[in-house]
């Protein structure tokens, strides 16, 4: 490396991290690199050394010219803020760094050397004049978001300043990956390879993540080869089990309490929940707890005007979840690094690596459904290289205990979630090859494809499918019908742009991040603290109590500007708004089966003490936690039945008249999902009315319309594989599902636009249009690109109608249909949620019918309330 | 009105009958009204999709017209979503215009998506109100002197059917007549909604005497008065 980075790395390195050793060689190769290790453990660094070093021999060589020469991407804005400020210390301190009252460039033999690196970052957060300062003086290190990349690639005078990109660091790699953004970006990357003057290098950071070959072809492309450093193994994270309950379940104030001690036995801890709702209600409990209390308990926490909770800024327990304001976010995240809080309660919004600071433990309440989630979560504490990770998991009830004991097992045998690419997702492809063009360029059809077929998710990519998003890009409209809209021009060989008007649908509309609008939320007098979904908004009335950032307040009243809220004493009346809950992942899925087929072999053979000595063996679950395990699973089987891999349960319950199937699979949420829909599919082929479905990790739940009922045979033969895929279709058309799915895809794919004009749609037109949009596709044509797209994400992505089909696939014998007397304990907390969707409703004259049948018949006395 | 069995007609008083599709039928004039129709939806949203919406309108209200034998098409205000749509769209509508003009004699009634009377210019003439069979006819959007029955439309009322569905609906007072948009994207204003109320209070209606009338394509479904669907829905605990 050049003397002043080495110099510096011997000054302030004591030590080279693994990552290190393997890495920095092999990106001064010039070989791509993949880097994988925990958080921690230098990845930073490995990747920016060997770029500094390049930097300062260009520099001596004369020939740093004001272009940049690195690109950083990452998912999250807050990230590359974090970067910059962390490359900026070593480049100053290696003398590298320009400062704001160096010398400015010169301009020698026609061209501008600059003398020292420039710095900077480029997101939807970056102020006018600086991005125009960026053009004239572009930095040679520029840390962008795969959002921001998009638009500086279609503009011409960023694309100039990136001919010159040598090097582009991909940071959360395991984060874009799997996902649309990821496969927008592998597009956009490609955009970047057409347009540099020499082929780039390409290097990934990724946290534990598997198989990394899979990631490797995914940052670097379908045609090139990759370096992996593999450093996974070296972090040691410790993970203990904490149940505070001696029943089924423990309520939130008792974890919040046993959460507490913990809290009180650390210098800094990390909470993470898993919906945003719990994160409230626990910072809620938590600050209670810490002297904030409705009791008003004395405190060393100053409560304001009577307030039940006090203000954020003087509590101890900070809040961190997506629906906060950004302001609000990193006010607390810089209060952690300042080490002026204690604790912080947060949903996934902490897991990516946001720098903040030293953190001593993390508690994961409920478990984090996940082997990678539970790494990351976990590597938060002890974020430097060599410290140890110490995690402990508060169960809620006893499927967290087994959840947690399964997480252990698989983190020792290395069993972790495989990440699997998109296949082509079509609404990416069309906004992206419209960025190609934008605003007045042009290019031939098949270059789009060969470029496209680069990208890793693309790599199938057919070409009927580009030249069907084409044809609907440039006006073909749907079946025999054209749009009057055009996004780009297109005569089957050929797209272009349409100039400055047209190419406003992209500018307005770029990336793939599902748009959930959301409403401000401000206390009297004071400026907007957090935000809620208009979704969640819709169903608030004046008077409700609710807890955002920890803080209890009282709707007064809701307007087209936001919600203003009083401070209010009291418990909420509102207990959450809409979040998605994650599904426990396939690898653990896997172990948690084998852990209660473990236990079953057992208690069957009479061994019971055996049965809990070989959880302690296994799964190193301390005795008292293993009783418990082994008293739950036998409590199921007293009642009902386990699920078997290859036999689900059935039990049939009859609740407020209405009779309701709980099928107990054990396969996960996702898989769990789609065969509820089918199940649900059929079942009104069998009787009349509306079918409402629900689903947990364990099974699903099909409850029939009144009056209906099915026999036993009948239940045994739902879940048959034949016509799964043909159900599972029936069973989507018209769901809210679908429906929400096609608004991200027409959304992404800019066929229904979330921006136009300079104005934002209001989510509910958004919501509700996207719906009366899908029914007319559906039916004038069921091949158009979008309407496939959203199929194949809903299916893909969100269900795993794969696996569903498979275990239909895989039945030893038919589902054991049981009629517990009582409710089972596995089928306990699907029994007590609320339900999800509705399948196969009636159509919207048969609504009517219905609603005026009872109308009329309660207005002329017949039926009484 | 008390709420009665679902027909194909019901009639609102002084020779105004609501029929299925939202359409109000003028006995004295042979009028048919329409409102809402925000022609090129699809369009003026931004959205890359064919014009159903024009289509579908165009078919049904050219129907419409031959079914009743209408002497007049009265286009009751947001004939079309709004100006800015692309040419293509443009011409659409103006050959829909044109071919409802060989029907029927078309009365156009400015709305405020149209820009008021702006939108001459891809509708033709257009007039701010007009008055049929001592009732007075515009779109609803401004106040309007009292004592006499109105027919507006405007506020898109509908009954809420849980999830996100609803059916289009009639408002029908002594005082006045609300059409349902005839839009087929418009999920509608709830009819037990405070803003509706509170606009049909404008002109003087009050929710006991104000009957809901729901419209499908097929039929009509007489619900009562507001107040008695309003004491329904909340003993029924119907999904709102």
């Amino acid at each position: 490396m050049h003397g002043a980075v080495a110099a510096w790395c011997e000054r302030t390195l004591r030590e080279a991290t693994a990552p290190q050793r393997e890495g920095i060689p092999a990106i001064l190769e010039g070989r791509h690199v993949l880097i994988c290790s925990p958080t921690g453990t230098g990845k930073t660094l490995t990747a920016f050394l060997p770029i500094f070093s390049d930097l300062a021999e260009r520099r001596d060589r004369d020939e740093l010219f004001a272009r940049t020469t690195a690109l950083y991407i990452s998912p999250l804005r807050a990230l590359g803020y974090d970067v910059e400020h962390n490359v900026r210390r070593p480049l100053r301190e290696m003398g590298l760094l320009e400062r704001p009252d160096s010398e400015r460039d010169r301009v020698r033999r026609g061209r501008i050397r600059s003398r020292f690196v420039r710095t900077g970052v480029r997101t939807g957060d970056t102020p006018t004049a600086e991005r125009r300062l960026m053009l004239s003086r572009p930095p040679h290190i520029l840390m962008t978001t795969p959002e921001s990349l998009a638009i500086m690639l279609a503009m011409e005078g960023y694309r100039a300043t990136l001919r010159d990109v040598r090097y582009v660091v991909v940071d959360e790699v395991h984060a874009l990956a799997a996902n649309k953004r990821g496969a927008h970006l592998s597009l956009l990357l490609e955009s970047l390879e057409e347009l540099v003057r020499a082929p780039m290098q390409r290097i990934g950071l990724s946290a534990t993540v598997a198989p990394l070959e899979t990631v490797a072809e995914y940052l670097v492309g379908a045609e090139r080869a990759c370096t992996i450093v593999d450093t996974r193994a070296l972090r040691e994270i410790s993970l203990e089990i904490r149940a505070p309950f001696t029943g089924a379940m423990a309520p939130l104030a008792a974890i919040a309490r046993a959460a507490h001690s913990a809290i009180e036995r650390a210098r800094t801890t990390l909470v993470f929940t898993n919906v945003r709702s719990q994160t409230e209600r626990i910072a809620y409990e938590l600050r209670a707890l810490d002297g904030g209390g409705s009791e008003g308990e004395g405190s060393g926490v100053e409560a304001i005007d009577g307030d039940a909770s006090p203000r954020p800024s003087d509590a101890r327990i900070g809040v961190h979840h997506s629906a906060l304001e950004r302001s609000v976010r990193h006010r607390t995240e810089a209060r952690l690094r300042a080490g002026e809080l204690r604790a912080v309660v947060c949903s996934a919004s902490l897991e990516l690596g946001v720098d903040i600071g030293a953190i001593e433990q993390v508690l994961l309440v409920g478990g984090a459904r996940g082997v990678v989630a539970t790494l990351q979560r976990v590597g938060r504490a002890g974020h430097s290289p060599g410290s140890h990770a110490r995690g402990i998991v508060f169960a809620q009830d006893r499927d967290d205990i087994i959840e947690a004991a399964a997480t252990r097992r698989c983190i020792a045998d290395g069993a972790i979630e495989r990440v699997v690419l998109p296949r082509a997702p079509l609404d990416v492809l069309a906004q992206w090859m419209l960025s190609l063009v934008v605003p007045e360029r042009s290019i031939e059809i098949d270059r789009v494809l060969e470029i496209a077929r680069r990208a890793a998710p693309f790599r199938t990519l057919l070409r009927d499918d580009l030249l069907a998003c084409a044809a609907y890009l440039g006006g073909g409209g749907v079946a025999d019908d054209p749009a009057h809209v055009r996004r780009l021009g297109f005569d089957g060989a050929a797209v272009w742009g349409l100039g400055r008007d047209a190419s406003a649908a992209f500018f307005e509309n770029v990336g793939t991040i599902p748009d959930e609008r959301s409403v401000p939320v401000r206390i009297v007098g004071e400026r907007s603290f957090g935000r809620l979904e208009e979704d969640f908004v819709d169903r608030l009335r004046v008077g409700d109590v609710f807890v955002l950032e920890g803080r209890t307040v009282r709707v007064e009243s809701i307007d087209r500007t936001g919600i203003t809220t009083k401070s209010h004493r009291g418990r909420p009346t509102v207990p959450q708004w809409n979040s998605h809950i994650r599904g426990i992942a396939a690898p653990l899925v896997e172990e948690i089966d084998r852990l209660r087929e473990g236990v079953e072999r057992r208690l069957e053979a009479g061994e019971r003490a055996e049965a809990a000595a070989w959880l302690g063996r296994r799964y190193a679950l301390a005795p008292h936690l293993a009783e418990t395990t082994v008293a739950y699973l036998e409590q199921q089987r007293a009642v009902s039945a386990l699920p078997h891999p290859r036999r689900p349960v059935v039990e049939i319950y009859i609740l407020d008249g209405l009779q309701s199937a709980v099928v107990l699979t054990g396969i996960g949420r996702r898989a769990n999902e789609a065969l509820a829909r089918v199940a649900a599919t059929r079942v009104t082929r069998l009787v009349t009315g509306a079918v409402s479905i629900l689903t947990d990790d364990l099974g699903f739940m099909v409850q029939l319309p009144p009056r209906a009922r099915l026999l036993d045979a009948q239940w045994e033969c739902l879940l048959e594989e034949r016509n799964f895929e043909g159900d599972l279709r029936e069973g989507l058309l018209g769901s809210a599902l679908l429906r929400t799915h096609f608004r991200y895809v027409a959304n992404t794919g800019l066929l229904v636009l979330r921006r136009a004009n300079g104005r934002a749609l209001r989510a509910s037109s958004l919501r509700w249009n996207s719906g009366r949009i899908l029914d007319r596709l559906v039916h004038a044509d069921e091949r158009f690109p979008l309407v496939r797209e959203t199929f194949r994400s809903v299916c893909d992505d969100v269900l795993d109608a794969e696996r569903a089909r498979e275990y239909c696939a895989s039945f030893a014998a038919p589902p054991r249909v049981i009629h517990p007397p009582v409710a089972s304990p596995m089928s306990f907390g699907i029994l007590t949620s609320s339900f999800g969707d509705r399948v196969a409703v009636a159509d919207r004259s048969e609504l009517v019918e219905a609603l005026h049948d009872r109308v009329l018949a309660y207005l002329a006395g017949a039926i009484a309330p | 009105m008390n709420a009665a069995p679902r027909a194909l007609s019901v009639a609102l008083g002084g020779g105004a009958h609501a029929l299925p599709g939202g359409l109000l039928w003028l006995e004295a004039s042979a009028s048919l009204v329409v409102a809402d129709l925000h022609l090129a939806y699809e369009d003026a949203i931004g959205g890359a999709l064919p014009l159903w919406s024009v289509e579908e309108s165009q078919a049904t209200l050219e129907r419409a017209c031959v079914a009743r034998g209408a002497r007049e098409l009265i286009l009751l205000g947001d004939v079309v979503h709004g100006m800015r749509i692309s040419e293509g769209a443009g011409d659409r509508v103006i050959a829909m215009m044109r071919a409802l003009r060989e029907c029927c004699t078309l009365t156009i009634v400015a709305g405020n998506h149209e820009g008021r009377t702006r939108g001459a210019a891809l509708l033709g003439d257009c007039v701010e109100e007009i008055e049929r069979g001592g009732m007075l006819l515009h779109h609803g959007d401004r106040p309007r002197l009292l004592g006499v029955r109105h027919v507006i439309g405007h506020l898109h009322p509908s009954i809420a059917l849980g999830g996100e569905r609803s059916v289009p609906a009639f408002l029908a007072a002594p005082e006045a007549i609300v059409l349902p948009a005839a839009n087929p994207y418009s999920r509608g204003l709830d009819v037990l909604a405070r803003e509706c109320r509170a606009a049909i209070a404008a002109y003087g209606a009050r929710v006991g005497s104000t009957d809901v009338i729901a419209a499908t394509e097929t039929h009509c479904y007489p619900f009562g008065s507001i107040a008695s669907l309003a004491r329904a829905a909340r003993a029924l605990r119907l999904a709102r």
